[in-house]
């Protein structure tokens, strides 16, 4: 952990939000990179690369990855095991949203988030409609 | 003070109406990506370092290599299969060296009549290969052209009479090859999208589109770190053809594809890859299509545990030589690469100290196509 500071600026409920998408347990918000049905998963934020190096030497399945940085390489050994991205910076043409997009894991750009799950917490990462959406399951 | 003349037909006021030109260009290409930073490599530093040395550097580099072999020869060779003269190495030869002088401006450190000489020499090099890239069709790069590239269009029925028709069991399976061919690619060449590049649309009947997408430099090659992680990649280029039926796409100036809707692979209808590594087009089987993603998964670990080995020091150097060295397939094409200084950092050290320790992107001041590269005054 140690980016809560960072997040949590209350854009959620400012009519960015699609419509239908606002729902029980929702943590926040952003731009998702393709259209993607709900996935589930488990909620791991990643800071360093011994975080991915930790889950490159035992498993990533089913993780829903949090991350601060745009770029492309910091997942990148474990991204094709991922369960959805949810990126705290950037754009869906920022090279980790690129990425996603070929591995076609649910990706959720310059997410804002109005609280941040523990590490273990179960997710739910909604791109199926305009806004992305992380909720709490 | 380079020793460089003036370079005729490039006064002042043509020198400030191409940087207004790429100017518009690149701030909407960076408004669309933003962000550009990774938890494993220093991107914004390395990238600032490198662009400093490409502006103290590439007008004399181009010089030497448009004296072996004229701009337009090297241009048009992008046209041809499995070399790196490309939409984001056009873009970038241009570009680089004013992102450095961006920085040098804001620093008070440019001298400004050597600063017209200097981009004089790397505009008409850039004008000269882009428009040979380009087919002398009156475009420069794709935002002349609403996004099309179509330097392959030579190739294409060739391309397609290779194509297989997919389903959706051998999709997921190309899918997955692709991924796996574009992370790596983007790891081995430090977070940069370099390493392969997109095409096209190629328009092909029944309003279906071809997509192609080369990469490049897979194996090893002057990128020191590859000698150690890539040496079980089967093939040094490979081009990745994709018939796409329900999609609409454009090409970046970064040689991304942009496509509606955003996930393309559903719409894939047909598929055919091939070795480009000696410049022709030899099919890949399916089986060494396997062979190549799991080679390319493998070499993606070792690359990964030797970067996060890597000091902050030792990635600024590789990361920068990246950069810097995107100038060096158009000297090679020329035939002169070996007999030319590729050192890096070189002529950047008195501000390193500086550079070398930028953590993120820094906030500097609101910027707009108009002003996002400084006229000269």
């Amino acid at each position: 952990m140690g980016a809560g500071a960072e997040i949590g600026t209350g854009q959620i409920g400012t009519g960015q939000i699609g419509t239908g998408q606002i729902g029980t347990g929702q943590i926040g918000t952003g731009t998702r990179v393709f259209d993607a049905a709900p996935v589930r998963g488990t909620w791991r934020r990643l800071d360093s690369p011994a975080d991915v190096l930790e889950l490159m030497d035992t498993s990533a399945l089913g993780v829903v990855a949090c991350v601060r940085d745009a770029g492309a390489t910091f997942l990148a050994p474990i991204f094709d095991d991922l369960t959805a991205v949810v990126c705290l910076s950037g754009t869906p043409l920022s090279h980790i949203g690129i990425v996603s997009r070929e591995y076609q894991v649910p990706c959720v750009m310059g997410a804002t988030l109005t609280e941040t799950p523990q590490d273990g917490a179960e997710v739910e990462v909604d791109c199926s409609g305009p806004t992305a959406v992380v909720r709490h399951r | 003070m380079t020793g460089l003349p003036p370079v005729a037909g490039y006064d002042k006021a043509e020198i400030n109406q191409l940087i207004r030109y790429h100017s518009e260009i690149s701030w909407a290409l960076t408004q669309q990506r933003t962000a550009l930073e990774s938890a494993l490599i220093p991107i914004t530093a390395y990238i600032l370092i490198a662009c400093i040395e490409c502006y103290r550097r590439y007008p004399d580099l181009m010089r030497d290599i448009a004296r072996a072999m004229s701009p337009e020869e090297i241009g048009a060779a992008g046209r041809e299969l499995g070399n790196e003269i490309d939409t984001v190495r056009l873009w970038s030869i241009a570009n680089f060296p004013l992102v450095g002088r961006s920085v040098l401006a804001s620093a008070g450190m440019l001298d400004w009549e050597d600063d017209a000489k200097r981009l004089g020499h790397v505009f008409e090099f850039w004008s000269r290969a882009a428009g040979a890239y380009r087919g002398h069709d009156g475009t420069l790069q794709c935002a002349d052209a609403d996004g099309r590239s179509t330097p392959f269009a030579a190739h294409v029925d060739e391309i397609v009479a290779t194509c297989v028709p997919i389903d959706n069991g051998e999709r997921a399976r190309i899918a997955r090859l692709n991924a796996l061919l574009t992370s790596y690619e983007f790891l081995l060449w430090f977070d940069t999208r370099a390493g392969y590049q997109d095409s096209g649309p190629y328009e092909l009947d029944g309003g279906r589109k071809l997509l192609l997408r080369q990469f490049v430099k897979l194996g090893p090659s002057d990128f020191g770190w590859s000698h150690a992680t890539a040496t079980d990649l089967p093939f040094q280029s490979v081009l990745a053809a994709f018939v796409l039926e329900g999609v609409e796409f454009r090409i970046t100036d970064f040689g991304t594809a942009v496509t509606r809707p955003e996930d393309y692979l559903p719409h894939v209808h047909a598929f055919a890859l091939f070795d480009s590594s000696a410049g022709d087009l030899a099919p890949v089987d399916r089986a060494n299509q396997d062979a190549l993603a799991l080679a390319a998964k493998d070499a993606q670990r070792r690359q990964y545990r030797l970067i996060a080995g890597m000091t902050r020091d030792e990635k600024l150097h590789a990361g920068a030589y990246v950069y810097f060295s995107f100038l060096r397939p158009f000297a090679r094409i020329a035939g002169v690469d070996d007999r030319l200084d590729w050192t890096v950092p070189r002529d950047s050290l008195d501000l390193y100290p500086f550079l070398s320790g930028i953590e993120g992107t820094p906030e500097g001041p609101e910027s707009t196509g108009d002003t996002y590269y400084p006229a000269i005054p």
